[in-house]
């Protein structure tokens, strides 16, 4: 498979002054990460609030300047300043979806408007050309073409999503950034988008970068998944491979929270206690050793690597006691 | 919006509707009334003095026997010139200053607003009159006072709004888009702030004939003999008890004008904003 977006020690830092402090001190919102979105897969990136997981999707459409790092899309740098002329090309290949529908959509401007907008600045077609265009982006994401006229308050959330969407699609990209692009909405409407979404994969040939705290969204939608904690990423493998064996205490402690179906069931573990700690001051070592109830004294110095699980290429975990040839073996106990 | 769709709910409430009305004569008024009157504004009659109401002066005549009526109308030319050449400008500049220090922020908006600041710091009047005692008097002068006196209230209101507006995720969407700074800013954040400032506009015209008016009134704006409304409160006062039409006409003239735009923009905010389209009046107080 020919890797598509490829992030390579990424890191966003943003400056913040401290009222203690004359040096102006830093939230490591992203902090070092790596990994690799292939041709035509949904490539999922979990946490909780404040892990990064947004950031790292903006840096990625250039919504963010990032402090350090590469990002390759198909071979090319875009971490780096852009001229105009190359941050239009990289428009026409790498799209945005919002996770607010309701402030994602200029409230001035008709539905036909808004999805024609990125038509008219890349200059695509004559007025007619772009009005079918605009009518077909309409119907592929099951609207009916013939509200183009109407503005986006006369929508529900769901289907101004769906604008959101068709305006993504509008420039033909391939690979299209989805911020948590169904928190904001109903349950029922979710699985609706998430279908949506999973048909225009098909049909327009797109790898999507999922970007959720919704662990059954992703597993739904997504071939390969990242947990971030801390603006680090501590585990990365295929869906199948994680939900089976998740082998970070974060993340398995993150899928022992999703809530089961059936009222009767217990929970299996105690819940994650306490929460995350300041991105400007991250602790020393592994990041998560503050909640995490396997801790040992190597956690709190020495900083865990993402490294193969058990010599398996795709499944890679940042935590000491999973790699055994580097530190302990056993799981100990606090 | 069409200006259809704006006109229709702009209609629904009817104070505004009857001040726009008042407003279209006042301006209709200044613009062809001069060519109906009978005598000039500045035209002496010393023999006709504190004439009564008559057919001849409808509002009677002033100490030196020039026609109120006639001086009223022209008089409206001068206010409402310096008052739409004022704004107009100053906001041009407001809005301007408003939307470099909002949408880019850092050392352009720590400039800009300390410069509005400075502004602000002087009580509305007082500027104007400093201004003028700087430039001298004459209308051009008032005008500038005028402008100068719109810059920072509008300058703040744009800087507020641009800075809400360009953390909306539709803006950030252009951004994606690869959208030019330019257009970014003329077709998205500047339509949506459009309401708001026209609204600005409407009222900082009212405020801005008063401004003027008490500047002439003052004895620093316009100067007599020409027929400023300000000017002709000043020269009325004097002989107010002998011929009371010399200050109640161009005093009530200003009231209703002001008070006019007042109610205009009023019922162009609610009428501008699309969120309260299907909202009936009442409903949305």
């Amino acid at each position: 498979m020919n890797p598509l977006l490829e992030v390579k020690q990424l890191k966003v830092h943003f400056p913040v002054r401290l009222k203690s402090q004359f040096r102006p001190a830093y939230v490591r919102a992203v902090d070092g990460i790596d990994f690799t979105i292939y041709k035509g897969e949904t490539f999922g990136l979990v946490g909780e609030s404040g892990c990064g997981k947004t950031t790292t999707g903006k840096a990625i459409v250039k919504l963010v300047e990032p402090s350090a790092g590469r990002i390759f899309y198909d071979g090319k740098d875009i971490a780096r300043p852009m001229k105009r002329a190359e941050r239009k090309e990289l428009a026409r290949n790498v799209q945005f979806i919002f996770q607010d529908p309701f402030s994602s959509l200029d409230p001035r401007l008709t539905v036909g408007k808004i999805v024609e907008e990125p038509l008219i600045i890349h200059g695509l077609g004559d007025a007619e050309e772009r009005r079918k265009t605009v009518a077909k982006l309409l119907t592929d994401v099951g609207l009916s073409a013939d509200r183009a006229q109407s503005f986006p308050h006369e929508f529900s959330g769901g289907q101004r999503q769906r604008i959101g969407v068709a305006r993504a699609l509008a420039l033909n990209p391939s690979l299209i950034v989805c911020d948590e692009p169904v928190s904001a909405l109903d349950v029922s409407v979710q699985a609706q988008i998430l279908n949506l979404m999973k048909t225009l994969q098909d049909s327009y040939n797109l790898s999507y970068l999922f970007i959720s705290h919704n662990l059954a969204v992703v597993k739904h939608l997504c071939d390969r998944i990242a947990v971030m904690y801390l603006g680090k990423i501590v585990e990365l493998a295929g869906k199948q491979s994680l939900f089976e064996k998740p082998s970070h205490p974060y993340a398995e402690a993150l899928l022992a929270a999703i809530p089961l179906p059936d009222p009767e069931a217990l929970m299996h573990d105690e819940p994650l206690e306490g929460d995350m700690p300041s991105p400007i001051k991250p602790p020393p070592g592994c990041p998560f050793h503050t909640r995490c109830k396997y801790a040992f004294a190597r956690c709190r110095i020495d900083e865990p690597q993402l490294l193969p699980l058990d010599g398996d290429a795709d499944h890679l975990v940042a935590c000491h006691l999973c790699h055994p040839d580097t530190g302990t073996i056993h799981k100990i106990k606090k | 919006m069409t200006f259809q769709a704006v006109w229709k709910r702009f209609k629904r409430r009817k104070t505004s509707l009857i001040a726009l009305f008042i407003l279209l004569f006042i301006f209709a008024v200044a613009l062809v009334g001069p060519f109906f009157t009978k005598y000039e504004p500045t035209e002496m009659a010393l023999k006709n003095k504190y004439a009564p109401v008559s057919l001849d002066n409808p509002l009677g005549t002033d100490q030196l026997g020039r026609d109120t009526l006639t001086r009223l109308i022209y008089g409206s030319r001068v206010s409402l010139s310096i008052a739409f050449a004022g704004v107009l400008s100053g906001c041009f500049v407001g809005v301007l200053l408003g939307v470099l220090a909002g949408y880019f922020g850092s050392w352009v908006d720590s400039l800009i607003s300390r410069l509005i600041d400075v502004l602000l710091a002087f009580p509305g009047l007082l500027l104007a009159i400093a201004i003028v005692a700087i430039l001298g008097n004459g209308v051009l002068n008032t005008m500038i006072a005028v402008a100068i006196f719109c810059v920072p209230s509008m300058a703040r209101i744009v800087r507020g709004i641009v800075i809400s507006l360009k953390n909306q995720e539709f803006v950030q969407a252009c951004q994606v888009m690869g959208a030019s700074t330019g257009r970014i800013l003329f077709r998205h954040v500047l339509t949506n702030a459009m309401s708001m400032i026209i609204v600005t506009v409407t009222l900082d015209l009212g405020s801005s004939i008063l401004t003027a008016s008490a500047l002439s009134f003052l004895g620093l704006g316009v100067m007599p003999p020409n027929p400023e409304w300000g000017a002709m409160l000043n020269a009325g006062k004097e002989v107010m008890r002998s011929y009371p039409l010399g200050v109640l006409a161009p005093g009530l003239a200003i009231t209703i004008v002001v008070i006019s735009f007042s109610l205009v923009g009023d019922g162009l905010r609610d009428a501008l904003d699309p969120r309260l389209k299907n909202l009936k009046i009442g409903e949305s107080q």
